[in-house]
């Protein structure tokens, strides 16, 4: 039974390294079509509300320390060890596995040689923490949704929340906002946006529409994010706001989907 | 607790498995307009850009309504469809990650365009268009152009999950 699981990893591992891999990591992204005509002509007066869910700020750590760092060089050492034998064949799996001891003890000790001291990296994520809540993202993102509507949708009529006065509700709530990253010692971090988008009948609150968007940036190193008062933070949350919303006035009120079937995005 | 070796050996199939089947699949258009053939001198080495001749190629693509759009119009509303435009954009790309917006223009009339300002030399760009037109008196989109995967998949980048569908252009060294 060993051989043959052996003999079938080895056929994986050659498929795999068979030059038909890519780089890419093709994953389900589907959204929803967008609302029908039929619908978008019984939307009257709109108002844009925040949604009843709260904002989950995202701040993925680098390792705190040295003893963080030892740990989390352990597991990807092991980890590198075991994937670099695969690139050299079935035998180079066994191989790795036999030496992914060996690969967390030098993991270990690389991770703690390049760990940022937890003061320091406590003291950057404080700094990021603060700037994020200054951002005050929710009310920026709904800022951002009516400037888009007013630029790219100007048929669309809005009303002030507080009027009860529209006919369709767009719910907008930004669910995740953040520096996200991989699992590493001190890896670069990407500024995360994820907004909830709902149109909802404003008399008998029927759901038409519902969509999450995302944005993912550009990978920064921590002390990046921290420098200037948080100034690149800043720059690519409001690069995110924008963008997010042009696509949300896109999908929910100009985008033209000839067929019922959406075929990709 | 303790792995058995057989677990182990079971887990690294599956990854294997895995990386095998999802590597082998390869993007194509999968939404909006489609690019057509540009004047090139070559394909980048990994084939999923097309070298153009000029820093100032010509780009064209397919015209907006096409017969397919019409003959899937349940509602039959493009018989309506005023004033078709196009939007262009291309960006400057970073492992197929559009990053900069270096070239916008909006209101074309037709489905071709030389670009006004050059590129850089020897550089990746990701580029996409759209239509916009006029529907019953109010404006509309199609999606932007973008590849994918003909089970409705698009491709990202690992490990952050950024999005990567966009047409590819290299520009000449010169």
């Amino acid at each position: 039974m060993p051989r043959l699981l052996a003999l079938m990893l080895a056929v994986a591992v050659l498929i795999a390294h068979s030059g038909c891999a890519s780089r890419m990591d093709p994953r389900h992204v589907r959204l929803p079509p967008p609302p029908t005509e039929a619908q978008r002509a019984q939307l009257g007066t709109v108002s844009i509300m925040a949604g009843r869910a709260g904002t989950v700020p995202i701040f993925t750590a680098p390792a705190k320390g040295a003893g963080a760092g030892a740990l989390r060089g352990a597991g990807l050492g092991s980890g590198l060890t075991i994937a670099g034998g695969a690139v050299a064949g079935p035998y180079g799996v066994l191989l790795g596995i036999l030496l992914a001891p060996v690969g967390a003890v030098v993991g270990s000790v690389v991770g703690a040689a390049n760990a940022e001291p937890a003061a320091q990296v406590e003291e950057k994520e404080a700094a990021i923490r603060k700037t994020m809540e200054e951002l005050k993202i929710q009310e920026t993102f709904r800022g951002c949704v009516t400037s888009a509507i007013h630029e790219q949708s100007p048929h669309t009529v809005l009303v002030p929340p507080e009027s009860h006065d529209a006919s369709t509700i767009l719910e907008v709530t930004v669910e995740k906002f953040g520096l996200d990253a991989p699992w590493s010692i001190d890896p670069p971090l990407i500024f995360v946006m994820t907004a909830h988008t709902r149109l909802v009948r404003a008399s008998d609150g029927t759901e038409m529409y519902g969509d999450w968007l995302s944005y993912h940036g550009l990978p920064h190193p921590l002390g990046d994010w921290v420098a200037e008062e948080g100034a690149l933070l800043r720059e690519e949350a409001g690069r995110a706001c924008s963008s997010l919303a042009e696509r949300l006035v896109d999908e929910v009120f100009l985008l033209y989907l000839p067929g019922a079937v959406r075929s990709a995005r | 607790m303790r792995i058995s070796a057989r677990a182990w050996v079971t887990g690294l199939l599956w990854l294997a498995l895995q990386s095998s089947v999802s590597g082998c699949a390869k993007p194509q258009p999968a939404a909006g307009l489609r690019p057509l053939p540009l004047r090139m001198i070559g394909w980048t080495r990994d084939a999923r850009a097309q070298e153009v001749d000029s820093l100032r190629p010509t780009l064209r693509w397919e015209a907006f309504p096409r017969p397919e759009d019409l003959k899937v119009d349940i509602g039959g509303h493009l018989a309506n469809a005023r004033e078709v435009t196009y939007e262009l954009r291309i960006w400057s790309a970073d492992d197929w990650y559009p990053v900069e917006l270096v070239y916008a223009r909006a209101g074309l009339s037709e489905p071709v365009h030389t670009l006004e300002t050059p590129l850089a030399p020897d550089t990746l760009y990701l580029w996409t268009i759209r239509a916009r037109f006029d529907l019953d008196g109010q404006p509309r989109l199609t999606e932007w152009a973008s590849l994918g995967f003909n089970d409705g998949r698009v491709p990202v980048l690992p490990p952050s999950g950024r999005y990567a569908g966009y047409y590819g252009l290299k520009t000449p060294k010169q």
